[in-house]
This record gives C-alpha cells, structure tokens and sequence, in this order.
C-alpha cells in the first residue's frame, strides 16, 4: 500500500514536473513576443501541437487505477493549458492583425511621404532648371551684346589704326611680315599701354606698327559693356600681306 | 604691419583680376603704300659750309634711294633734350629723324657725331661717329646715309660705290667717273677720241674700248696709278670685256661667226665659252664662274641666254620668250636677277628676271635705255636713259620701281658700269 502511494506520489511529482517543464518550455514563446511576430507564432504553434501528441501518448502508457483522476486532473490542465493557448494565440493574432494593421498604415504613410517629397523634389529641380535655363538665356544675351559690342568698336579701331598704317613696300617686297602690338584703351578711348607682343622680324616693319598705334591715340571711348576694370585690351595683328 | 598684408591681398586680388580681363583679337592688312617719313634736320657746326655739304649730301642719298621723303625743316636747338626731339618729330608725322654736330679740325679732319632717332619708338637707333678729311666730306654724307638706309631698311645702302660711264659730243667720247648718286664727277681719258663702254674689273681697274689707233682696241686703265694697257686688238666689234676669273670675256669673230672667248692679259686667247653659228655677245659671269649670261641671236633675233660652264657639253638656256629683241644683260651682285634691255614698240623698257628666267618684270620704261650695271646690294640699277626728255644716268629702285635722274646733261652716252663698294 506503502508502495501504491509511494509510487502514486512519484507519479503526481512527475506530473507536476511534466507540466512544469510544458510551462516552462513555453515560456520563451511568449517571451519572444516583442520579436518578429511572425515566426514567434508558427514555431510555437507547431511545438505545442507536437506536446499534445506527446502528453496524449504519455496517459496512454500509464494506465492504473489512478489513471482516470490522473487523465481529469490532467484533462483538465490541459484543456486550460488549451483555452490559454487559444486565448494567446487569439491574442497573438489579433496583435499581429494589428501591427499588420499598423505597418500598412505605415506603410501607406511612408508611401505617400515618399511620393511627396518626390513630389517636391521634382518641383525644386524643374524651378532650379528654369532658372538656370533663365540665367543662361540671360547670359548669352549678355555675352551676346558684348559680341556686338566688340565688333563695333573693333570695326571703328580698325578703321582708324589701319588709315594710319602705311608701309613702304619697296622693302617689305612681297614678303610677309606679322607684327603682334599689345593695346590697353581705357574708358575714355585713350591708350594707356603698348607693346609689340611679337615681333615681325623685321624692324622696320614693327616701326610702322607702332607708328599707326600712337597715330591713332586717342580711340574713340570704347562702349561699357567691353570694359573691365576700367579698359579694354586688344591683340592687333598688323599683317603686311596683301589680300584680295 | 597689418596694413601692408592687407595691402599686399588687394594687390594680389588686382592682378589675379588684371589677369583675367578679356583680350580681343584685331587683324590689319593690306597696309597702305606710305614712303618713310624721315627729318634731316642739319648738323651743328662752326663750320656751316661744310654741315651745309654733309646734310645735302646725304638728303640726296636717301632721296635718291627711293624709300624716304626728307623733311629738312629744323625746329628745335641741338642741345634739346631726346624726347623733345622725338615729340617734334612725332608732330612732323615722320618715322625717323637725323641730326648731330660736325667738328672741323685744322681746316680738314671732319669728325660727324650722327644720332638716328625712332620717333615711333622714341628710342636711339644710332649714335655714331664717322671721321673724314675735308676733300671726301660728300663720301662721308655717303657712308652717314648707307648707315641710316641698313638701320632703317636691313640692308646697308648703295652710295659707297662709283659709276663709269662714257660721254661726249660727235665722234668723242670720254671716261668718266661719278659718285653713286652722280656727283663727283671726274673726267678720266682726254684722248678727242672714241673711248666707249667702260666696265669695271677690279676695284681700281677698268676696261673700255677705244679707237685711240683708229682700229677698235680694248684698253685696261688703272684709275689709282693712271697707267693705261691694250689689252686686245682683233675685233672690228663695239665691245667690252668683263673679267672671267684672272683673264677676260671678249666677244669677237673669228671664224666668221661671233663667240666669246676666254683672252688671258696679254690679249692671248685661252678658249672660246661658245661655239655657235650666230653671234654671242654681253657676257656676264656668276660670282662663282659658274654660269655665264650672254646674248645670242642663234634663233634669229637677239635673246638672253644662260650656258652652265660646269658642263663640258653645250648646255645653253634660252631665258626670254617675250619680245623680239632682248639685250644687255647684267647679272646682280647676288647672282639672283638679271636685269636687261627690252625693245617693244619703238620703246625701251628695263626689265628684271630671275636666273631662271621666272618672274619677268617690267621696271621702268622710255627712250634709249642701255647699259644697266647693278648697284653691290643688288637691289639698284643705274642705267642711261632719257626720260622726260632729260638725257642721263638714272638710278633705279627695282624694289619699288622709282628712279631719279643721277647725272643728266648734254651728249650721248654710251656704257656704264657699277662699281663694287668702296671702303
């Protein structure tokens, strides 16, 4: 009898230690809630479906007289044990409905802050392309106006300078000869420097370059647009060849 | 401190800008013909007479040359500072002006302290001084004006040089002998013969054909010591000779034909340069006797030709195609050209070409021109002509085709010759 209850005794314990360990063994399930929702749920749903069979088996092996308080003691357990499991896993799944819930929201949020600041993006840069279009616009008519500018007032100087440019061909023959002469013509037509940039090779020659630029001095006042810092520099070119 | 860092910034600042300004590009050609402008503005001497020489020398010389137009108009004192020279001259629109003083020592040293300014440039081209005796102040203003032509041109001007030339009324003719610019005049033969086409040999020496012995002779007369030698005496022909390395070139006809020979000084003949039916005449040599010049009417009327005496076979080059007489030949001093005489319509003309015959030019046209000698630059020739009516020797500019009466007067003419520079 000792032994009935010595051994129905062992039994309960190992019971309780079987259910101890089934609560136990679930436990990280429930802990791993805060992780990814949704392998948390299969992994645990898989196991307990795989205890049951083990705690269904395990009755079946122990079968005494004390087999039937034991299964209702047990029965019970686990239909509580199972109700939790249900009412967790209801619960699970209603939060994972939820962050499912909310994570579209979020979704649909970021997508439409997305497709806003695209929006905006898009906007600043065909803003920033008219105004570089504008400023380029601008500036070719600027660059524009100096060109006539320049043509004009290179036309004029040309003019002039080349009156005053005379060669004595007898020596020049039909050689050529090309005298570079640097020229800086401040804002009132007057030419504040010169200098012969490339010789011709012939002295003579270069004289009479010289002699045309001081002849020309003063120029007509050269147009603002063209000046900078207060004058305008010219390469002139004296070629002694004679075009058609 | 601080200050002259900031300073220094705004400077640096200034010539980074100054850098970057824009230059434009301007080109200019087709100059305009223009003479240079040059103010020949005297010499401060004592004595006047003899500045008075110098300047009208020289103002002769670069008239004559072709290139200038001489302002002689004197506004300033001698001691004026450079600049104020440069300014005057700048005003008077000329390029380049001359002053300087003459010092008169002992009533014959002349000492010419020349200064050559650029107005353009406002520099000092030239500050040189040149030492004569009074009796060759004209060659002094000769020497003074070849200086101021290279300073100005790039080639040293042609005036140190002399011109033969024969001249006389009737059946007499004389030697003479001219400056370049056709003063200093001196009579060489007075022999109230015929004494006609003068050549020059050497520098002091001469050939001319004379009918002293009434037969045509070929005399060589040395201008220095006066001595006077026959050298050749077997041509009935109105010729000249003209040196050929240590002997001479004489055309004459021999056997029956006329050919030019090589005649050593003894009037003994060497070898004959031609050997044709027809007659060749006017020969002219390379410096280096390496090609010869002549004349020959081989295809019936008188044309230049050039034979390359290098060759043993004849290799003689007809140059001119365009006239039905071409004459005299002179080749220049820089074996390039040849300058000869081409007769078309009753008229004369001066023509140039090169050695091979490209680039045929007329230079200068009218009556009776003869006789073109080449200046030693090889960029002049005097020539006999008449022009405008006035009979003479006329100095030409090949390079701008200007010439300018040297020496007119009275008489005909008959050869001239350039002589090579005299130091």
């Amino acid at each position: 009898m000792k032994l009935i209850s010595v051994l129905l005794s062992v039994l309960i314990h190992l019971s309780f230690v079987l259910i101890y360990l089934v609560i136990v063994h679930d436990k990280p399930i429930i802990s791993k809630k805060n992780q990814n929702v949704y392998n948390v749920q299969l992994i645990s749903i898989k196991h307990k479906s795989a205890k049951k069979k083990i705690i269904r088996s395990k009755p079946k092996k122990t079968v005494t007289k004390h087999k039937d308080i034991h299964r209702k003691i047990h029965k019970k357990t686990a239909i509580k044990h199972k109700k939790r499991e249900n009412k967790k896993y209801v619960n699970i799944k209603k939060k994972i409905a939820e962050l499912k819930k909310k994570a579209k929201i979020a979704e649909k949020k970021q997508m439409k802050e997305k497709v806003l600041r695209e929006e905006k993006i898009r906007q600043k840069l065909i803003e920033h392309r008219i105004e570089a279009m504008k400023n380029e616009i601008a500036e070719k008519e600027n660059e524009e106006k100096t060109k006539i500018a320049v043509a004009n007032y290179s036309g004029v100087i040309n003019n002039i300078i080349k009156n005053n440019w005379g060669v004595e061909k007898g020596i020049i023959k039909n050689k050529q000869f090309i005298t570079k002469v640097d020229i800086k013509i401040d804002y009132k037509g007057n030419i504040i420097y010169s200098a012969i940039e490339k010789g011709s090779g012939n002295k003579y020659v270069d004289t009479t370059a010289v002699s045309a630029i001081n002849k020309s001095n003063p120029l007509p006042r050269p147009p603002k647009d063209i000046l900078d810092s207060g004058y305008v520099e010219f390469i002139i070119t004296f070629d002694t060849r004679e075009k058609e | 401190m601080k200050k002259i860092i900031v300073l220094f910034v705004l400077f640096l600042i200034y010539l980074n800008l100054s850098a970057e300004a824009k230059v434009f590009q301007i080109t200019i050609d087709n100059p305009n013909y223009k003479p240079i402008g040059i103010g020949l503005w005297g010499f401060q001497s004592k004595d006047k007479s003899s500045a008075l020489i110098l300047k009208s020398t020289i103002e002769r010389d670069l008239r004559m040359s072709g290139f200038f137009y001489v302002d002689k108009t004197q506004h300033f004192s001698y001691d004026a500072p450079f600049s104020v020279v440069c300014g005057l001259s700048k005003i008077d629109n000329l390029d380049y002006a001359v002053y300087g003083n003459l010092i008169v020592e002992n009533n014959d040293s002349i000492y010419a302290n020349i200064k050559l300014v650029n107005s353009a440039n406002k520099t000092l081209m030239f500050n040189g001084s040149f030492y004569s005796n009074k009796e060759s102040l004209k060659w002094l203003g000769h020497r003074v004006s070849d200086k101021i032509i290279e300073y100005i041109t790039g080639v040293y001007g042609p005036f140190e040089s002399k011109i033969i030339f024969a001249r006389g009324k009737g059946k007499i003719r004389d030697i003479y002998a001219c400056d370049f610019n056709g003063e200093n005049i001196e009579r060489l033969t007075k022999w109230h013969t015929m004494n006609i086409l003068p050549k020059w040999i050497d520098k002091y020496e001469i050939s001319f054909l004379s009918y002293k012995y009434g037969k045509p002779s070929l005399f060589l007369f040395n201008i220095r010591t006066g001595k006077i030698r026959k050298l050749f005496s077997n041509s009935n022909l109105s010729i000249s000779a003209v040196k050929y390395k240590n002997n001479f070139a004489v055309p004459f006809s021999k056997n029956g034909d006329v050919d030019i020979y090589e005649v050593n000084r003894n009037g003994r003949i060497i070898k004959n340069f031609t050997h044709n039916y027809g007659i060749d005449v006017s020969p002219n040599f390379t410096s280096d006797y390496s090609k010869m010049v002549f004349v020959s009417n081989r295809t019936s009327s008188p044309q230049i030709y050039v034979k390359d005496l290098s060759s043993a076979f004849e290799s003689s080059i007809r140059l001119t195609f365009n006239g039905k007489y071409n004459s005299s030949p002179a080749l220049s001093p820089n074996n390039r050209k040849i300058a000869y005489i081409s007769i078309e319509k009753g008229k004369t003309a001066l023509k140039i070409m090169n050695i091979d015959g490209s680039e045929d030019k007329t230079v200068m046209t009218g009556y009776n021109l003869d006789s073109p000698s080449w200046s030693y630059d090889s960029r002049y020739v005097a020539i006999e002509a008449e022009m405008g009516g006035v009979r003479g020797i006329y100095i030409v500019n090949t390079l701008n085709n200007k010439y300018f009466l040297a020496m007119g007067g009275n008489g005909m003419y008959n050869g001239l010759s350039v002589s090579g520079r005299f130091r």
